[in-house]
């Protein structure tokens, strides 16, 4: 086990390192330097520009540096200093922005992926067990349509079913007022209510797959030889499914949260910009338009790497609940 | 009695020649038939058949090209077809539209003017237009006579048709999709075969370059990169640049798939064989184990192009595909994206359900094509 | 030369980016007339503790008092003959309630910034001028010395007080400290071009362009002496410095002031105002200050810290104010929460602290959601686009909200503006052709328009002032707006430059030069986040192509980006929306004279331009930069008026800015829970937009 997981850091920390190249690679992409954005947008507003500090910019992002000494400022900085640069387009840096934004991105997400687990796996299991049911078919037809879905177009049509049932839209995390008043247990559930339509949008293609692999592994698992052993030997049916089928099912779900982590992360930036969560899609979205490059790169690594920290941790999960994935991998 | 017993053999022969038939079938053909089977598939095949049709014959079906716009029916409702006209049939025709504005809201109504009757003309000549981009034309599938307007989808906020802004915008939103998915094919298949054939370090340095291209949040990406698309392209460029980003992001997951099949393949004996033989390695490949897995890669390229259709939707939505007058499903949805909107002009979401169906047809179509490839059952 | 403070904020000039205004400027500003120091404000009847029943304060300060944090209203109020009496918007019939919180969407800092301004004199709509933080002025008789009274015992928002300190050492050491050691000049290269307030001609000089010399007298007095009569200096102050002062005690020590460099205003003024003079802080330690005062103070290098807490700094918590709200949290978050300023320093005719209102929340969202979000009550009040107003209006009873409407001084609801200075030489020249524009302009379906985006509301007019204000001239509005594409397409036959026939694709060919054989191509910018800009232009596209020309959009995501364009000349030409707000021409020339970077059409005729360059004497262009740099030279109301109307007079003829419909109207949907909000005053930056009708007086009542 220790031998399995050495070997996996060291490929993520290689993978982390190919990606933040890539990365710096897709900041510099467009043309123009964000420093001769910078400097127009002082001019524009009037001011003018010290040549003195201009270069003294310029040499402070080695911008007048070939590719790979600008990437190597770029990538200690953040390793040394924990410093991923300066937001131009909103005067701070990076660092600040991702301070405040990353709390509500993480809990959006984790909340989205306790709904879809909690809901995919027990309906999977049940259209399983009552195949071709009306209840299955009813399910897998809801799976189908969900996936159908873009997600932006579902959540415009969440808001406008809840604005009426509701007369509000539910935009946001909180309702006029409550944003900044301590927290409370009014403002709790002021958050939940806020809550269902992104969590809702978001976690809705993920769950609709999980449902259906979950089945299918379901199926798989009931059909296989241990059962008909099993109630051979007269145990109970439920007993059989509960405690082992289910078990053997569930895990390459399990495997797959570092995945599903990704499809949330790429679900919640679309949804929190038709939303307008506080949630760093926003952002992310406004930092490309603006080619404010130094924090849209910066969200875009931090991404990958939790993306690569979660495929990390269900591998490590997985090699830990069955042995021969362990094995196989070790074996190359 | 002697008849009887002739059509006896007669009836046996011709089982006979049925089994014969299943047995010597090709893989293809057993294929085929099984997902016959799959009604739902089989609809969804159709349908989706009819989509790119109409599609392809865009400029033909639509009765207006993507410049034209008509000032006097902004955001105009869909106007009903009639066929009767003071209770005498007189095929299909449209009534006029008498508009006035709201004098408090200044909102701009629609009443029809059942005096004014404009017959639809079918194959008549209208604006013109290149079909398949080639061969300039003008006839139309149909349109209303004189100044009548046939609006089957209502117009837009420019007083645009939407039907035809539904049927040319398919040309991109299906074939997008489509041409990045046979470009994640290409490089799918280049790198999974290289990766599965070879081993090695070869295999070690894309798996690496898979691993880091799957750690990206997929739609972000897709973002960063569109973002950096010139504003200042034409339509077509940008429809050349979309699909290769989309493709670009999507190629690890069928590489991978390669490099399994690859893998498990490769010890087979008649690989062995053909190897030792001396055919050479792109023949191997090629002429050898691609045919072994094409069934599975057909399937897993149909459930593709949904992802492929969103992706395209979304971009455009968010404002970083392709722009108007250019149009696609996801231009037009950019309409939508307001309460109000949804609110006043239901139609504008008539565009949602071409992708919504289309989504779901491929998602049928490649359930069918799975069992239908599936030998287990 | 070091990187200073006063690099970045010499220039007020910068204080709005987008309008200016024209509407009420139909009389001619109050000139140098000494106006009684305070006439309507201050001589009420002093408010203080609740006495008949009906409380003087918000529960919430009350709360405080209560608890000991903050002293009683009273002492937290100017002394009682200097207060200000809120009259002009104050309720007659309802009373007033305390507290609750706003909501409006954020549009940022130069919308939350005017809103709540407390400038030392308030411009009127009449372009006259009122005191507000000050309490009045006396001019000596030459014209050359204003003396400026304050109200005594004001306080800031931290409570401590407010003095003539606060705003000499504002002029001297935030705003103007980069001074040349020798002539006592500013040193910036071309300041001497600028439009700005406190530049006046010395006569004993060779009528160099100094700036004025601003002195303590005692803590509610301060003077500012110019070298030659400026008769609009206080417009001026209200237009380009309404914030002309700081907390003193607050700034010194993230102030670098570099005091090697003998300082113009002269080392007196240190000791009057400090007492013992200002300790001298390198940049490293005010970095390092600003740091320990407030982790929202993280700034990269002492420019942006300068930049952002000296000039931007209602965008800053705990940044002690006299404004009547003052921010509570980070920048980053996505709702900004104002909350009221104990210490504010005016009341209304009952003697009720003012604001009614405690808090207002700014929520950054996407424009595209106002409209939905006012309609669930989930914002309090927010713009109305045009476009939009039939579903606004549809909605205004379902949603509980009401549509008021201001006056906009706008020329023209959307303009195109051809860059007379664009970087390919063969453009420049077309565009210089007038009867290119001509053709242009009557090439332009505008009645189509109209109906398509802006709902049939408004009327065909070229851009030219409106009648009934000063700037308007007969005939101008009317100009070149007949629909007629036979004459525009024969106006264009006469352009030699361009061919008469058209290529494969249907366009006008140049006939020599570097872009021989190539379409005439006009690549117009939007701003996408305008709702008309981008169909505008597609319009115009169609239009165009009828005339031969060819029209591709530019479509900016980013406004900065569209700035940059403007500013380095890489701009052909720009649909924009809203931009020619004039006010009054002769307090701010801006759109119509070439003084800005900015302005497209003017371009690096602009005299702050960084590559500035000069037009061919004689021609139409040279004539609008003369009478740019008269009107900053003006010293009387005459030569002020003759520049002027020169500078209209030239757009009239030329039409340097192609318009197309009239803009009349600026609308807002407000919630009906928000009471007192006054309709129909003039909407322009020079009045601070909303901030004009008094939002400090608006409260809630369900």
């Amino acid at each position: 086990m220790a031998k399995f997981v050495v070997k996996k850091i060291c490929i993520m920390f290689l993978t982390v390192l190919l990606i933040s190249f890539t990365v710096f690679f897709i900041i510099t992409l467009p043309p123009g330097d964000f420093l001769t954005n910078y400097i127009g947008r002082l001019t524009a507003a009037g001011e003018s520009v010290d040549p003195v500090m201009i270069a003294n910019l310029r040499n402070q992002y080695g911008l007048d540096q070939p590719f790979v000494v600008q990437y190597w400022r770029w990538i200690t900085n953040i390793l040394f200093h924990g410093d991923f640069g300066y937001s131009f387009s909103l005067a701070m840096p990076v660092t600040t922005i991702i301070r405040a934004y990353i709390v509500p991105t993480m809990a959006l997400s984790l909340a989205t992926m306790l709904f879809t687990y909690l809901i995919s796996i027990p309906i999977g299991i049940y259209s399983a067990v009552h195949q071709y049911s009306v209840g299955d078919y009813a399910f897998t037809t809801i799976g189908f349509l969900g996936q159908a879905v873009p997600s932006f177009l579902m959540a415009i049509l969440l808001m406008f079913l809840s604005y009426t049932l509701t007369g509000d839209t539910m935009l946001g995390l909180f309702s006029p007022g409550m944003q900044n008043a301590p927290w409370s247990w009014a403002k709790a559930a002021d958050m939940l209510k806020h809550c269902i339509i992104p969590v809702t949008v978001i976690g809705l293609g993920n769950t609709c797959g999980l449902m259906r692999t979950m089945r299918s592994q379901m199926l798989d698992e009931l059909n296989k030889n241990y059962v008909m052993t099993g109630k051979a030997k007269g145990m109970k049916a439920a007993a059989i499914r509960y405690k082992y089928c289910v078990r053997a099912a569930v895990n390459p779900i399990v495997s797959s949260i570092g995945w599903s982590l990704v499809g949330i992360f790429t679900g919640s930036t679309v949804t929190a910009i038709v939303l307008n969560l506080p949630s760093m899609g926003k952002i992310m979205y406004d930092a490309l338009i603006d080619q404010d490059m130094y924090l849209a790169g910066s969200w875009l690594f931090l991404m990958a790497v939790v993306t690569v920290i979660g495929t990390f941790l269900s591998d490590v999960l997985l090699a830990w609940l069955d042995p021969r994935a362990r094995k196989e991998y070790l074996k190359g | 009695m002697e008849n009887t017993k002739a059509a006896i053999v007669r009836t046996k022969a011709k089982e006979q020649k049925k089994q014969d038939k299943y047995y010597y079938a090709s893989q293809w053909s057993l294929m085929l038939r099984k997902f016959r089977k799959h009604k739902l598939a089989m609809a969804s095949t159709i349908l989706l058949i009819f989509f790119y049709i109409t599609a392809i014959f865009g400029g033909f079906v639509a009765p207006q090209g993507t410049e034209q716009y008509d000032g006097r029916y902004v955001n105009c409702g869909p106007t009903p077809v009639h066929w009767f006209h003071d209770g005498r049939f007189i095929g299909p025709f449209v009534y006029g539209l008498k508009t006035e504005r709201d004098p408090e809201t200044f909102m701009l109504m629609f009443a029809e003017d059942t005096e004014a009757v404009y017959r639809i003309r079918f194959f008549q000549p209208g604006s013109a237009y290149k079909l398949f981009g080639l061969i300039p034309s003008s006839i139309h599938l149909f349109q209303a006579e004189g100044d009548g307007a046939v609006f089957l989808f209502g117009t837009d906020g420019m007083g645009r048709d939407l039907f035809s802004r539904v049927v040319l915008g398919a040309q991109i939103s299906l074939f997008i999709p489509v041409a990045g998915m046979l470009l994640t094919l290409v490089l799918g298949l280049f790198m999974g075969s290289l990766s599965g054939y070879f081993g090695g370090w070869v295999d070690t340095v894309i798996q690496r370059l898979v691993e880091v291209v799957r750690s990206f949040p997929q739609v972000p990406l897709w973002m960063a990169l569109s973002a950096a698309i010139p504003k200042t392209l034409k339509p077509a460029q940008v429809f050349m640049l979309m699909t290769l980003i989309l493709s670009l992001i999507s190629w690890p997951d069928l590489s991978r798939v390669v490099r399994s099949k690859f893998i498990s393949v490769k010890k087979e004996d008649y690989i062995m064989a053909a190897r030792i033989s001396g055919a050479p390695v792109n023949k191997v490949i090629t002429r050898h184990m691609i045919p072994s897995f094409t069934s599975y890669i057909i399937v897993n390229m149909t459930m593709s192009i949904p992802g492929l259709i969103i992706g395209e939707t979304t971009l455009s939505f968010l404002g970083l595909g392709l722009r108007s007058p250019a149009t696609s499903w996801g231009v037009l949805l950019q309409e939508t994206n307001k309460l109000e909107t949804i609110m006043f002009y239901g139609w504008k979401l008539i565009p949602m359900l071409f992708v919504f169906l289309t989504v779901l047809a491929f998602n049928f179509m490649g359930d069918g094509l799975r069992d239908a490839a599936d030998p287990y059952k | 030369m070091k990187k200073r403070f006063a690099t970045m904020l010499l220039v007020l000039l910068t204080v709005a980016s987008m309008l200016t205004g024209c509407g009420g400027g139909d009389t001619p500003p109050a000139s140098g007339t000494p106006s009684q120091p305070s006439d309507s404000t201050g001589t009420q009847q002093p408010a203080g503790t609740p006495e008949s029943g009906i409380a003087k304060e918000s529960p919430m300060l009350q709360e405080l008092v209560t608890a000991g944090t903050i002293p009683a209203l009273a002492d937290r109020l100017p002394a009682e003959e200097d207060i200000y009496v809120e009259t002009a918007y104050s309720p007659q019939s309802e009373t007033p309630v305390y507290g609750g919180t706003m909501r409006t969407p954020n549009i940022g800092m130069w919308y939350f910034g005017p809103i709540a301004e407390e400038p030392l004199f308030r411009m009127l709509d009449d372009g006259t001028v009122e005191p507000n933080v000050a309490k009045g002025y006396d001019l000596s008789d030459d014209g050359l010395v204003y003396t400026i009274h304050l109200r005594e015992g004001m306080k800031w928002s931290d409570g401590t007080p407010f003095t003539a300190a606060d705003c000499v050492y504002y002029y001297n050491y935030v705003l103007v400290t980069d001074v040349n050691n020798e002539t006592g000049e500013v040193t910036k290269s071309n300041t001497t071009k600028y439009y700005n307030w406190y530049m006046s001609a010395d006569p004993n000089d060779g009528d160099k362009l100094k700036p004025a010399q601003v002195r303590y007298v005692d803590d509610a007095t301060f003077t500012i002496t110019l070298y030659s009569p400026k008769p609009t200096l206080l417009q001026a102050i209200c237009i380009d410095n309404k914030w002309m002062f700081c907390p003193k005690e607050w700034y010194k020590d993230i102030m670098a002031v570099n005091m090697d460099a003998p300082h113009w205003s002269g080392e007196t003024d240190l000791k009057l105002i400090g007492g013992d003079g200002l300790s001298t802080v390198t940049e490293e330690q005010a970095l390092a200050n600003a740091k320990a005062k407030s982790d929202l103070y993280t700034f990269e290098d002492y420019t942006k810290l300068a930049d952002q807490l000296g000039y931007r700094y209602w965008q800053y918590a705990s940044r002690p104010t006299l404004r009547p709200r003052n921010i509570t949290n980070a920048l980053t978050e996505q709702t900004l929460l104002f909350e009221r300023n104990p210490y504010y320093w005016k009341v209304d005719d009952q003697g009720r602290q003012l604001p009614y209102v405690d808090r207002i929340e700014y929520v950054t969202m996407d424009q595209g959601l106002y409209a939905q979000e006012i309609m669930a009550g989930n914002l309090d009040f927010c713009g109305v686009d045009n476009a939009l107003f039939p579903t606004y209006k549809a909605n205004e009873a379902a949603g509980c909200y009401n549509i008021k409407t201001m006056v906009s001084p706008n020329w023209t609801v959307f303009s195109l503006q051809l860059n007379q200075t664009y970087k390919d030489a063969q453009y420049a020249a077309l565009f210089a052709e007038i009867d290119f524009r001509h053709a242009l302009s009557i090439a332009v379906d505008r009645d189509e328009i109209n109906n398509i985006l802006f709902n049939g509301m408004n009327t065909p007019q070229q851009a030219a002032a409106p009648e009934g204000t000063a700037e308007y001239i007969e005939g101008a509005t009317t100009k070149w707006i007949e629909f007629d594409v036979d004459e525009a397409n024969r106006l264009l036959d006469g352009i030699d430059m361009i061919s008469n026939d058209l290529n494969a694709d249907g366009y006008r060919t140049f006939v020599d030069g570097n872009n021989a054989g190539k379409a005439v191509t006009l690549e117009i910018e939007t701003r996408a986040d305008s709702e008309s800009e981008g169909p505008a232009v597609a319009l115009l596209a169609q239009y165009y192509k009828e005339i031969g020309i060819q029209v591709v959009e530019v479509s900016n995501t980013n406004n900065d980006k569209l700035n940059e364009k403007y500013y380095s000349g890489d701009l052909v030409m720009a649909a924009y929306e809203g931009g020619t707000s004039i006010f009054s021409v002769m307090l701010r020339p801006d759109h119509l004279g070439a003084n800005r970077t900015n302005i497209c059409w003017v371009g690096k005729y602009g005299l702050e331009h960084q590559d500035n360059i000069t037009p061919e004497p004689g021609t139409p262009m040279a004539d609008i930069v003369d009478a740019t740099i008269d009107l900053v030279k003006a010293n009387t109301m005459e030569e002020l008026q003759d520049a002027g109307d020169r500078l209209v007079r030239n757009h009239y003829e030329n039409t340097w800015i192609i318009g197309f419909l009239n803009d009349s109207a600026s609308r807002y949907a407000v919630n009906n829970r928000i009471h007192n909000w006054n309709e129909g005053f003039v909407i322009c930056d020079e009045l601070r937009f909303l901030g004009y009708g008094k939002p400090y007086t608006w409260f809630i009542q369900e």
